[in-house]
């Protein structure tokens, strides 16, 4: 199931509002959260739901050994067991069809390359449950109270599919003890129907331009075509993104959770390095604190560590060159920025700075969207006027005018503009002790954003049969 | 403040568990007459379909298509894109829609009601010479294509949307979900100008590479065969700003690259310039992608031009005008109100020689049931099936005229408004739909000894593969 969904909001969410109400003993509450989570991930997953569990049982039962032999090698053997376990998995599952096809090409064999669909969000799971067997094993984190919670922990819904990655040291704490406040539930409505909207009525949008322009065929696109085409896909990717990070965030707060900021307004980056400090803080952190620096960081072979960083980054993301190409892209730009970059940059306007983190960004989602290395090579001569190619296509002048009011208003919402106007109402109507007009100020953003994802939810399952073939 | 927090917790609450109840209470609706489909029902619970996935998602449909007020949102929706595009396209808006096949065939509903008035023998003598299974004649045609409940029809009618909505779409963070798709899908626009709705064109010379192929086929396996093509322009090349119908995106450019490649001693009916001439009459519909009688009139004129006939004057022909308005597939594709408030009215004009019809199934031609050139009412909405009854595999008029000619129409739903003209010509008048019909046109062609084969289409078909390739399987 996904957030956006009529029967996410219309049915899944109140159901379990309403039971976590219900039932009184937080043990209880626990129970039916799990439980709804199991529900929630087996709507979309009926068959992998129980790898999920499997790798969550995995993990706990490694755990229970390492705590057991805390300060021997055998803590350390656990350890290794549980990464190589729960990377077993994710790698069978997602990268094994990868791997052979590159085997074959590499050797001329010809292995049977498995076809099954990849298990939804395992990328998250796995890498998030990890940190529950490394923190255990550092001390950062206490043993889990029962299998049930690190269940719990590693299938809570609002994380559950896209992230933010949570740690467990992060939120152990409030799986046994939290508090559900009106202040923090009404906070949580705020955020999650902005997230609702980041999705619906932003990315979604966004996602139609994509498709009218890159989903066709490259040739019968005009330069310009391309260039909006890539755009709209980097407001599609961002807002679908931290809309869905914003809505995990939300829902959280609704069940007294609180999980840290997975992005702040990336667009507005002044270097590459401070783009990756602002797009998808939680898998940044990750590959930091986990492999960056148990590696030796910046202290020995610095820039091979990076190396290595920058080529899982893009491996994560897909199990496909395109995505390595990626992360080697950013690899590149941020080494030349440590080495001469930040110091030029430093003594330019900070203008400059975002023009150029900003084109360097725009420019990896072409190596994003992509898949095929040769429709990379197509769509950047395109993109350059080395295709012999129009500038203007069949449907640019149209297509442009249709959506330049969309694309300003998403360009708007991808900076700080609407939140900082949001923070300056709140902090003057506050201070004026304007208390109830406020609350109208509040409902009337937050009946506007659900009516209007809604209608949009509704209107895009219009579906004209033009025919009917009787 | 925490009053004012629960008042807000509540004005979130509250809507969406009346919305949740509503849902839940409010009667199952069977069909959109928006959308002209089924909508989604419960699905039926089994293992299979749960573990395929398909069950949660059909549940997903099921909510979407049921969901309380949802032509209500959908209209919402359709406004807020449409202001949202408005700024910089002026009175002109243009709505994209993917993989939207406009021209797929449809068959006459069994709801034609009868003509007493204004065509009386007909009924009688279409009852003598074609022994059907009804002895009602044209009701009930198509027993086992009845479309009233409309869940047990075996019928291949979608009670889904086919395409993905957004409501199921994967986020993009599993990014190899979002990253380009092995398949192209191919988008269609539709461009709305005041009250008239003109679907654009856009032309590219390789795609019509396999419909002047197939003709050149057709005419080496046919020598003796006179063969005719007539491809007709849309609406959007005569009542649209030049820029949506010039360069790339001009149908007559289109029409003359294909007859200038075909052979030189097949008929090529210029209907272009005489619709062009005529353009200010009520030649095609605004809210519907069809041409009307009077379009297709025009081509017939052109037609008899080109093949040495005398034309049918237009005012030596009993006409008359279908009851209720006309709201086309152009409407359903844009949902725009100002179509829906200014319907199209759906005028016909009788042959001055009568015929009897029947539709037949395939090429054995057995089993068939019986239909007119013309019907002066129609119940459907579609009241563009008032020609020739819509789409048949194959059909036979047969005219008491004593010359003895035969004509063998190769068309898609354009040709039907077409048809009923060419009964003032030819004893034998038959029609073919390729995209539905089996057999092989050439023995077809023997079989009958047919003089004239004429393909018709309009521009947007010859590149159309549905079209083109059911073309190709008939010309083996």
């Amino acid at each position: 199931m996904v957030f956006s969904s009529l029967i996410f909001i219309y049915a899944f969410l109140p159901l379990c509002l309403l039971i976590t109400y219900l039932v009184r003993s937080h043990q209880a509450k626990n129970i039916v959260l799990l439980l709804f989570s199991l529900f929630f991930y087996a709507w979309g997953e009926p068959v992998w739901v129980v790898l999920m569990i499997l790798t969550g049982l995995f993990i706990y039962g490694t755990g229970l050994k390492i705590d057991q032999h805390r300060g021997t090698p055998r803590s350390k053997a656990y350890l290794i067991l549980a990464i190589v376990g729960a990377l077993a998995s994710l790698i069978f599952f997602k990268y094994a069809g990868f791997l052979l096809e590159n085997l074959n090409v590499l050797f001329n064999w010809h292995l049977p390359i498995p076809r099954f669909n990849l298990p939804i969000g395992i990328s998250f799971y796995t890498f998030q449950i990890l940190t529950y067997a490394i923190d255990l094993y550092r001390g950062h984190a206490q043993l889990a109270t029962s299998a049930a919670n690190l269940l719990l922990y590693e299938a809570l819904f609002p994380q559950l599919i896209a992230g933010p990655i949570v740690r467990y040291a992060d939120i152990a704490e409030q799986i046994n003890h939290r508090q559900v406040t009106p202040a923090g539930f009404s906070d949580g409505i705020g955020r999650f129907l902005i997230g609702l909207a980041k999705k619906v009525l932003i990315a979604n949008m966004a996602g139609e331009l994509v498709a009218q322009t890159l989903g066709s065929h490259l040739f019968d696109l005009g330069v310009l075509d391309a260039w909006l085409g890539i755009l709209a896909y980097s407001i599609q990717i961002y807002f679908d993104f931290s809309g869905y990070s914003d809505m995990a965030i939300g829902l959280g707060q609704m069940f007294g959770f609180q999980f840290k900021e997975n992005f702040n307004y990336p667009f507005i980056a002044v270097s590459v390095t401070d783009f990756w400090r602002r797009w998808h803080i939680s898998l940044g952190t990750f590959f930091r604190d986990y492999v960056y620096i148990p590696m030796g960081g910046s202290r020995k072979r610095q820039t091979f560590n990076l190396f290595v960083v920058w080529f899982l980054t893009g491996l994560w993301h897909g199990a496909s060159w395109n995505f390595i190409l990626w992360g080697l892209y950013f690899f590149i730009l941020f080494f030349l920025e440590r080495k001469a970059f930040s110091r030029l940059l430093a003594h330019l306007p900070v203008m400059f700075g975002r023009l150029y983190a900003s084109i360097c960004v725009f420019m990896s989602w072409v190596l994003f969207y992509f898949t095929d290395l040769d429709d990379i090579a197509t769509m950047f001569k395109l993109m350059f006027g080395f295709s012999g190619q129009e500038i203007l296509g069949q449907r640019s002048e149209w297509l442009i005018l249709n959506n330049l009011p969309f694309l300003i208003i998403a360009l708007l919402a991808s900076t700080p503009v609407f939140a900082y106007l949001g923070r300056r109402i709140h902090d003057k109507m506050t201070k004026n002790r304007q208390h109830g007009a406020l609350a109208v100020v509040t409902i009337s953003r937050n009946l506007f954003l659900l009516f209007f994802s809604t209608a949009t939810l509704v209107g895009s399952s219009y579906n004209p049969f033009l025919y009917f073939r009787f | 403040m925490r009053k004012t927090n629960q008042v807000i917790i509540a004005f979130f609450l509250i809507p969406i568990v009346i919305l949740s109840v509503l849902n839940i209470v409010s009667p199952v609706q069977v069909k959109s007459e928006e959308e002209n489909r089924l909508l989604a029902q419960w699905p039926t619970f089994s293992l299979t379909s749960l573990f395929s996935g398909q069950y949660t998602m059909d549940i997903e449909s099921y909510i979407s298509d049921q969901f309380p007020f949802r032509q209500f949102l959908v209209n919402i929706y359709t406004h807020a894109v449409s202001a949202l595009q408005s700024p910089f396209q002026g009175d002109v808006s243009i709505v994209v829609r993917p993989n939207t096949d406009i021209g797929i065939g449809e068959i006459l509903e069994s709801d034609i009601t009868p003509a007493t008035e204004s065509w009386p023998d007909t009924h009688a003598t279409t009852n003598r010479i074609a022994p059907s299974t009804e002895s009602s004649g044209v009701d009930k045609a198509l027993p086992s294509l009845d479309p009233s409940p409309a869940q047990s029809s075996p019928s291949p009618v979608p009670t889904q949307a086919p395409t993905p909505t957004p409501t199921t779409q994967p986020t993009p963070t599993d990014a190899n979900i979002v990253a380009a798709e092995d398949k192209v899908i191919t988008y269609s626009a539709v461009i709305i100008i005041k009250d008239r709705a003109m679907e654009l064109y856009s032309f590219r010379s390789t795609r019509v590479e396999r419909y002047i192929t197939l003709i050149e086929k057709l005419h080496k396996l046919l020598p003796e065969t006179r063969i005719i093509d007539l491809i007709a322009p849309t609406s959007v090349e005569f009542y649209a700003p030049d820029k949506y119908h010039s360069n790339r995106n001009s149908q007559e450019n289109a029409i003359a690259h294909v007859y200038d490649r075909l052979p030189a001693d097949i008929v090529k009916v210029d209907a272009y310039n005489r619709l062009k001439q005529h353009h200010q009459e009520y030649l095609y519909f605004r809210t519907d992608h069809h041409w009307t009688a009077r379009g297709a009139y025009q081509a017939y004129f052109a037609f008899c031009e080109s093949v040495g006939f005398d034309a049918v004057p237009l005012d030596a022909m009993k006409s008359g005008t279908i009851a209720g308005g006309f709201v086309g597939s152009l409407y359903r594709y844009t949902n725009n109100p100002i179509l829906k408030n200014n319907p199209d009215f759906v005028e016909y004009f009788m042959p001055i020689v009568e015929s009897k019809g029947m539709a037949y199934q395939s090429d054995s031609m057995t089993g068939g049931y019986q239909i007119r050139a013309v019907y002066p009412q129609v119940k459907s909405n579609n009241k563009y099936m008032a020609f020739i009854g819509g789409d048949h595999p194959l059909a036979h008029f047969q005219t008491g005229l004593e010359n003895n000619r035969s004509i063998v129409v190769i068309k898609e739903s354009f040709g039907n408004a077409l048809v009923p003209y060419l009964t003032n010509h030819y004893r034998n008048v038959f029609v073919i739909d390729p995209r539905t019909f089996k057999g092989s046109l050439s023995d077809f062609v023997r079989k009958h000894a047919i003089d004239d084969v004429l393909i018709t289409n309009y521009a947007f078909s010859i590149s159309s593969d549905e079209w083109v390739n059911g073309f190709q399987r008939i010309i083996g």
